[in-house]
């Protein structure tokens, strides 16, 4: 090419890009790579599927400002699944393609790209993860590649950044060479004779990883690793928490407790403006929990109870994406989940709807059938406690002691077994067999991990804040036009005769509509006991999900699912609720 | 009508017959086992290695599985299985793929002579 002709070739591209489309297989960096060009954050993790919509940022090409996609991972133009057929779809829209490459799988990621060159879209290659074809013996030939590909073909290092400016300065030099449709048969002879030209690999031995790796999906070693992992899971998500509690944000608040006396006194002690900004004071103590004000237990709810919890376990969980743990438990647990009308990739939704539903049922989208995305979906909004619902059910049951969390707990799994049972029994369609690629393990660098974290807990503050504050302001309003005394009468016979809960126990429920956490919280004033504080929390999780999981699941299922799941959760909420009312000691 | 042969030419049907089908050919006794020692991947001994010969049935499942780089002609090397018909870890190249073990079933191998064979 002369210089003459790539001036022109810069000139006319660059009035023409105005969406930049980055496809690849999954799990080969693309969402590191968006993060990289864009400076748009956005949850990258070492999972197949970790993006299964879409995220658009924008970055300067030039003068111009281009719109980039982080399209969902995909192995074929060929979809088949929803997060693929995303992928397909959206190659319509985009002006050029930044094709994605694991430099460590040459032979497989290629197909893609062969497809892509056949379409007429101009693409420019990155070759990912470059850094691993050395530890890997992996030699590749550059010159021969963008020979045989007729396209530039870029080395990178997504997670230090190596390789990107290259990659954007050579964005403009992207073509389409329009190669003729072939076959697969054809596809895959050519990127074999391509892959036979270019690279070299040097024998080597077993790593230690590597190792670990496969003992983990072995059925007796990979059993005993899984528990040993989920148990210290769980004790670090305690541990750091509990501190951040007790050593941070308790002691914040006490000597945060004077000033809302204080305001207390200010405002005359009562009247509606004192109810709503700090709630009630008992004998001059502010209780954070019980007092319902904007000011008290509008921050400390999120705050001192929930956040700390949040944190913990969105640590925790970024180590087990990042380091590529969890398709690994998914095969371990298939074999269960299958009897749950569900395979074992499932368990990855699962496990993000301990944290919070609603990335959780986004997630189900990884799930190839519409029955499992169904099942999914309902298992999780009905036996999964979000991390804030955990938060609370530790503060408060917590208190009576452990035996108390662990029937909660106990209830929950039991009714996720029995449910997704009785599911894969009458739900229509077909479960798909397991069919996942399994990622390296990789000590993911401390500085991802905590920016991840931080989005997380970012995305927490301001999501949730204002609901918990709209949360307490609407418990206030209605209190004061009488409005839950209404309600409580109406439905006592279920929430005291089933339940066996006091009346006014249903406000929690109806607040359990907007915040589960806050609504968890109305039931502290309550003076409950144990086990009706148990009542209450095994139904408050099932019961209804919170508005924006009601939102997320009428979007992915439909309103149809969305009415059958509804009527799913009401029939076994109460089902249980009333059986551990009527067993409970 | 039967679009679905293999290469002995017999009909491969969708749902419980295709299922089937590699157990008529492997499971039961040797008599019945026509290419030497070809067996599915789900049969195959953890930690040996062997060449893909076929996917029994639809397009679908082997387009699904050849685009996670899984087709005839390819070494593959069993990493592990789960027990109670659970899934099969293999390893392909430089990346590991886990496979339900049901279509684990339908994947004829052609196994790599190894020590274990001699007498």
């Amino acid at each position: 090419m002369t210089c003459h002709n790539e001036g022109t070739n810069k000139n006319r591209k660059k009035s023409d890009i105005r969406k930049i489309l980055l496809v690849g297989n999954p799990n080969v960096g693309k969402s590191v790579i968006f993060s990289r060009l864009t400076g748009v954050r956005v949850i990258a993790s070492n999972y197949p599927g970790t993006t299964v919509g879409f995220s658009e940022g924008f970055m300067k090409l030039g003068e111009d400002r281009v719109a980039v996609i982080d399209v969902p991972g995909t192995y074929t133009l060929e979809p088949t699944s929803e997060a693929e057929e995303i992928a397909s779809r959206m190659l319509d829209t985009g002006d050029l393609v930044i094709n994605v490459v694991n430099a460590t799988n040459l032979e497989r990621n290629l197909y893609l790209t062969l497809q892509l060159l056949e379409r007429n879209i101009p693409v420019v290659v990155a070759l990912n993860m470059w850094d691993d074809t050395r530890h890997l013996g992996i030699q590749i030939d550059l010159e021969k590649l963008r020979g045989f590909l007729g396209v530039p073909v870029i080395p990178t290092i997504a997670i230090t950044g190596d390789g990107i400016k290259e990659l954007v300065d050579n964005i403009p030099h992207a073509i389409s060479p329009k190669d003729p449709a072939r076959s697969n048969d054809e596809r895959w002879a050519t990127v074999g004779s391509i892959v036979a030209q270019t690279q070299q690999i040097t024998h080597r031995h077993h790593t230690w990883w590597e190792r670990l790796g496969d003992a983990s999906v072995r059925p007796l070693s990979g059993g005993i690793i899984a528990i040993t992992v989920l148990i210290a899971a769980f004790f670090i998500i305690r541990l750091i928490g509990e501190s951040l509690i007790g050593y941070v944000f308790d002691p914040l608040f006490n000597l945060y407790a004077p000033a809302i006396l204080r305001l207390s006194d200010l405002l005359g002690g009562t009247g509606f403006l004192h109810d709503v900004l700090v709630g009630k004071i008992v004998s001059g103590e502010v209780n954070f929990v019980e007092s319902l004000g904007l000011l008290t237990t509008g921050l400390y709810v999120p705050f001192a109870m929930v956040l700390p919890y949040i944190v913990s376990f969105y640590l925790v969980l970024g180590l087990l994406e990042d380091t590529g743990y969890l398709p690994r438990l998914a095969v371990l647990m298939d074999t269960v989940m299958h009897r749950l009308g569900l395979h074992g990739y499932a368990i990855i939704p699962t496990m993000l709807g301990l944290g919070c539903n609603v990335p959780a049922i986004l997630s189900t989208r990884i799930l190839e059938s519409s029955r499992e995305r169904f099942i999914a979906a309902t298992l999780i909004s009905i036996a999964i406690p979000c991390a804030a619902l955990q938060a609370m059910i530790f503060g408060l049951v917590g208190q009576y002691g452990g035996q108390y969390v662990a029937i909660v707990y106990g209830t929950l799994f039991i009714v996720w077994v029995i449910l997704g049972i009785i599911l894969n029994r009458f739900a229509r369609g077909f479960s798909p067999e397991l069919l996942i690629e399994i990622p390296p393990y990789r000590l993911p660098p401390w500085r991802t991990v905590m920016q991840k974290l931080w989005m997380r807990m970012y995305g927490f503050l301001k999501e949730a804040i204002p609901i918990i504050l709209g949360a307490v302001l609407v418990i206030n309003i209605l209190h004061f036009f009488g409005v839950f005394d209404a309600i409580a009468n109406f439905t006592a016979p279920v929430v005291t005769g089933l339940l066996g809960l006091p009346k006014e126990a249903v406000t929690a429920l109806v607040i359990g509509f907007l915040r589960k956490d806050v609504a968890l919280g109305m039931l502290a004033p309550l003076s409950l006991t144990a086990n009706q504080l148990v009542v209450g929390s095994v139904v408050l999780a099932m019961f209804f999900p919170c508005m924006a999981t009601f939102v997320i699941i009428l979007r992915e299922l439909g309103i149809v699912n969305l009415l059958k799941s509804m009527v799913i959760m009401i029939a076994t909420a109460l089902l249980v609720g009333g059986a551990l009312n009527l067993f409970l000691p | 009508m039967h679009r679905f042969r293999n290469r002995f030419g017999a009909r491969l049907r969708f749902g419980f017959e295709q299922r089937l089908w590699p157990r008529l050919r492997f499971g039961f006794g040797p008599r019945l086992r026509p290419e030497g020692k070809q067996l599915t991947l789900a049969r195959m001994r953890t930690g040996r290695s062997g060449k893909v010969v076929e996917v029994l049935g639809g397009r679908g499942i082997s387009n699904r599985l050849s685009a996670l780089g899984l087709r005839p002609g390819l070494r593959v090397t069993k990493v592990s299985s789960m027990f109670m018909r659970g899934p099969v870890t293999v390893q392909l190249g430089n990346s590991q793929v886990a496979i339900g073990f049901g279509m684990a079933n339908r994947i004829i191998i052609e196994p790599e002579e190894s020590k274990d064979d001699m007498p």
